[in-house]
């Protein structure tokens, strides 16, 4: 494969005394969807954080297109393309709908396109048009991630972060969400690195996945090879043996072995 | 079961006069006495959601009472078999010891075991009763129960998850502890009665050998075999009554068996179950044991871990570590030696280790050790030298399930590193044939079960044990242990090489958890390595290599050049033909689970050599 676009290697984050991300390096590559996985604590809200510059590494670097990036302020990162939306939304309640979007485009220095991409946005997420003139905060929360996405967009970044779109939704909308998360990929090229908690939905949409554990990446593969493998379907997918020997529901749970 | 006692095997022929430890020949009568000489001193203490609890050797004892009477109530005979399937717990000693008293034989089963395993020691034993820790070890059971028609009741020490359970034959601990305490209010004289009529020669448990070749055994140990070892203990173990030691080895292997369940009886000591296997180095630091029996790897542990912790001090600690552990390591062989030492070098350590090494001692909660033991496979001499440097003697000891423990150990005032020590009191040691080890003493179990004729190739008409081991012992009666004798490796010049010896040296590095040389056969020596997933990622961090799982962990170039350096400081120790030529690092994160390792944690060779034969082979071509 060509050279990644973006490459994270070796990063440790610690929190005070807490080691939250203990090495890791993963590649990101052009016009891809990435996704990483893992339960509560495993690291990756934190991985995306630091890539974004929100957080600081201890060690490690971050390489966004032949330049280093990590230990630069978020709105340095965020200008060159690397766009972070972050977990649970944070929308503006008291801007409008428009507003928040506008808010978006803030650091573009090309501000011919902002009403044909303003058009692109509605036509991704046509509830978003419907509420133009409504303020942020009153949205539904499904609506809120959209918003959140499409302001995101906005700056047309060459590589989106995606921290956790399915959270709090319904499975339906999240549905949607992903489903358009992969029409913006389609239509844009643009490069999504999403972390998710959903392994289904995430490994359906994503072509590459990672899977972290305790701050550590215990798989890596194309999505498709990570939906064969036994710990991913029992842990992750819920579809591997879940039942006693009798019918009863499992409640152990049998070690990883990631093999 | 009239059966058993005419199946018994003859151990020596001579009269046999009667052991006995502080006036009782059965260690259930021993239990019996310390239970009412002691009966208010704490026995067992376990660590349950981070709280210690306390139970006393009265209360030990009502709990023994109540399943011995309990199983009998189940249809449970004098002779018949039960097995215990848990992580070491208080109830795996009520089970066992209560079975003992009522002359039932108990066996212990590894909680890491398939279902497949389980039932291969449930039918070959005939298992009456198993007693399972929870959930997944009963689903494990429930299984294969099908296949075990002995089996009548099992019995579920943690019952979490079960509440809309109900099954004939599966019942709660705590209803079978209840039921038996029912009894006892009855039939209290006809358990002591089952203590009274117990002969020394009756079989008291069973241990099933790991079985790294073919299936498992189940050694039959006798009352005699355990009144031998506590007799001969006393002398090595110096611990007062009361002291602490600690239980997280398995309780399946005759060790920890002996270590944990019956060396009590004679030493007094309290037995402290940590909360789970993860949290032993945490456990230990409350516990602070006085006596420690674990196997080499645990040791090497302990000590790489310090050695990873230092590497990111101050260079100033690092320094006064590193001058504090050679000036140890050198008083250390000076005093093996016999050599003086002066009394200026000996104030400079004593300054040095109360600055240095009394922390390094505390953290790893060794601070009261009296005495640590090491065994079940050869020890680096470089690890004895840092731990005698920690001011720890670090004793070697050699024997094995059919020895019931302890056939050889090191007198801690004759150290002599790279040998397994001295024979027990009253144990003949020889070689024979091939320089195979062979034991004689009342120590030598009785015999495998229902396996008559594996008994008369393990045990001679003399009544010596072959071990199946190799090795010498010197002019002074040191014993030194080369290999198993199935293990040497001939290579295709004619060669013979050992290759326990170079396999713990590649262990001793910090990056290496286990290796296995190939070469039967064969031109020259490699090996396959199996390399320690924190040290070694912590090493990829150190140096900024990246990588993403463990298998790419394993492919790095810099991964395999430290590997490849670990290997070469190795072979500088070695003659030519000893020598590693090519290796390849296992790529799959074994756990005790996979057929691989061993529930200790060692490499299988053959399951090894047969699941990694076209890996092997690519060290071989061209």
């Amino acid at each position: 494969m060509s050279e990644p676009l973006m490459s994270i290697r070796n990063i440790e984050t610690w929190y005070g005394p807490i080691n939250a991300i203990r090495g890791v390096s993963l590649d990101v590559h052009e016009g891809r969807i990435v996704a990483v996985l893992g339960a509560n604590g495993a690291g990756k809200s934190t991985l995306l954080r630091t890539i974004a510059g929100v957080i600081d590494p201890f060690k490690g670097s971050v390489v966004f297109d032949g330049q280093t990036i990590q230990g630069l302020d978020p709105d340095e990162i965020a200008r060159r393309g690397v766009v972070l939306v972050p977990e649970g939304r944070q929308v503006f309640p008291f801007l409008t709908v428009r507003e928040n979007l506008m808010m978006g485009a803030v650091a573009r220095r090309d501000k011919a396109g902002l009403n044909d991409d303003l058009e692109q946005i509605f036509d991704w997420f046509p509830r978003l048009r419907e509420r133009t003139g409504q303020n942020g905060g009153l949205l539904s929360g499904g609506e809120q991630q959209m918003l959140a996405i499409g302001r995101a967009l906005m700056s047309r970044p060459r590589v989106l972060l995606l921290d956790e779109p399915s959270l709090g939704l319904s499975p339906l909308i999240t549905k949607d969400i992903f489903s358009i998360i992969g029409r913006v990929n389609a239509e844009t090229k643009t490069t999504i690195l999403v972390v998710e908690q959903n392994a289904a939905i995430a490994l359906k949409n994503a072509q590459d996945a990672y899977i972290m554990e305790l701050g550590r990446i215990v798989a890596a593969g194309l999505s498709e090879e990570l939906m064969q493998k036994q710990d991913v379907k029992e842990f992750y997918l819920g579809t591997g043996a879940t039942t006693g020997a009798d019918g009863r529901m499992q409640r152990w749970k049998r070690r990883k072995t990631w093999r | 079961m009239a059966v058993i006692a005419a199946q018994r095997v003859e151990t020596p022929s001579a009269p046999q006069s009667l052991i006995t430890v502080a006036g009782e020949d059965t260690p259930t009568r021993l239990f019996r006495a310390r239970c009412r000489d002691w009966k208010d001193r704490p026995a067992l203490r376990q660590k349950r959601k981070g709280i210690w609890h306390s139970q006393t050797w009265g209360e030990y004892y009502a709990d023994a009472r109540a399943v011995g009477l309990a199983l009998l109530d189940t249809g449970c005979a004098r002779g018949d078999v039960i097995a215990v399937l848990a992580e070491n717990r208080p109830e795996w000693l009520f089970a066992d010891m209560g079975a003992q008293c009522v002359g039932i034989i108990g066996t212990g089963i590894y909680p890491t075991s398939s279902p497949d395993q389980i039932e291969y020691i449930l039918t070959n034993s005939g298992a009456r009763t198993i007693f399972v820790e929870n959930e997944e070890q009963l689903d494990k059971t429930l299984a294969i129960r099908p296949k075990c028609p002995d089996l009548l009741t099992i019995v579920v020490m943690d019952w979490d998850g079960l509440r809309d359970f109900s099954d004939p034959q599966v019942l709660p601990f705590s209803t079978f502890l209840a039921r038996g305490r029912e009894l006892a209010k009855t039939q209290g004289a006809a358990f002591e009665q089952a203590i009274d009529i117990a002969d020394q020669a009756d079989t008291a448990f069973l241990v099933y050998t790991s079985g790294t070749t073919g299936a498992p055994k189940g050694a039959m140990i006798s009352n005699r075999n355990v009144m031998f070892q506590l007799e001969a203990i006393a002398r090595h173990l110096p611990v007062a009554e009361l002291d602490h030691s600690i239980s997280f080895l398995p309780l399946c292997h005759i060790a920890e068996r002996m270590g944990t369940v019956f060396n009590q009886l004679r030493l007094g000591v309290i037995v402290h179950f940590p909360e789970n296997s993860g949290t032993v180095f945490n456990d230990m630091r409350e516990v602070v044991p006085h006596m420690l029996f674990a196997p080499p790897r645990f040791w090497e542990k302990m000590h790489s871990q310090i050695e990873l912790f230092l590497r990111d001090a101050m260079p100033m600690a690092r320094k006064i570590y590193a001058l504090a552990v050679a000036d140890g390591a050198s008083i250390a062989e000076a005093t093996m030696a016999k050599r003086p030492v002066s009394g200026w070098r000996r104030w400079r350590f004593a300054a040095l280790q109360f600055v240095a090494l009394l922390n390094v001692r505390k953290f790893l909660g060794l601070q009261n050790i009296k005495v640590a033991t090491t065994g079940a496979a050869p020890v680096p001499p470089e690890l004895i030298k840092w731990y005698m440097a920690m001011g720890i003697n670090l004793l070697e000891a050699y024997g094995m399930t059919e020895t019931t423990g302890y056939a050889t150990a090191m007198p801690a005032d004759g150290i002599r590193v790279g040998t397994a020590g001295l024979g027990v009191d009253n144990t003949e040691l020889k070689i024979g044939a091939e320089d195979e080890i062979l034991v004689r003493g009342a120590h030598v179990f009785q015999g495998y079960w229902h396996m008559p004729q594996k008994t008369a190739e393990a045990i001679d008409d003399d009544g010596w044990l072959h071990t199946g081991d190799c090795g010498e012992i010197d002019a002074d009666g040191y014993l030194r242990v080369k290999d198993r004798l199935k293990d040497i490796i001939i290579t295709s010049g004619g060669k013979n090489i050992t290759p326990s010896q170079i396999e713990n040296d590649l262990k001793f590095s910090p990056y290496i958890v286990d290796a296995m040389l190939v070469g039967d056969g064969r031109k020259y020596l490699t090996c396959l390595v199996m390399i320690d997933q924190d040290n070694v990622a912590k090493f990829a961090q150190d140096k900024q290599v990246p990588y993403t799982d463990f298998k790419s962990l394993t492919q790095t170039a810099e991964v395999q050049t430290l590997v490849r350096t670990e290997i070469e400081s190795v072979n500088g120790k070695l003659a030519r033909v000893e020598q590693i030529k090519d290796f390849r690092v296992i790529e799959d994160l074994l756990t005790a689970e996979d057929e691989e390792l061993t529930p200790t944690m060692k490499l299988k060779r053959r399951a090894v050599a047969k699941k990694y034969a076209t890996l092997i082979e690519t060290m071989y071509q061209g």
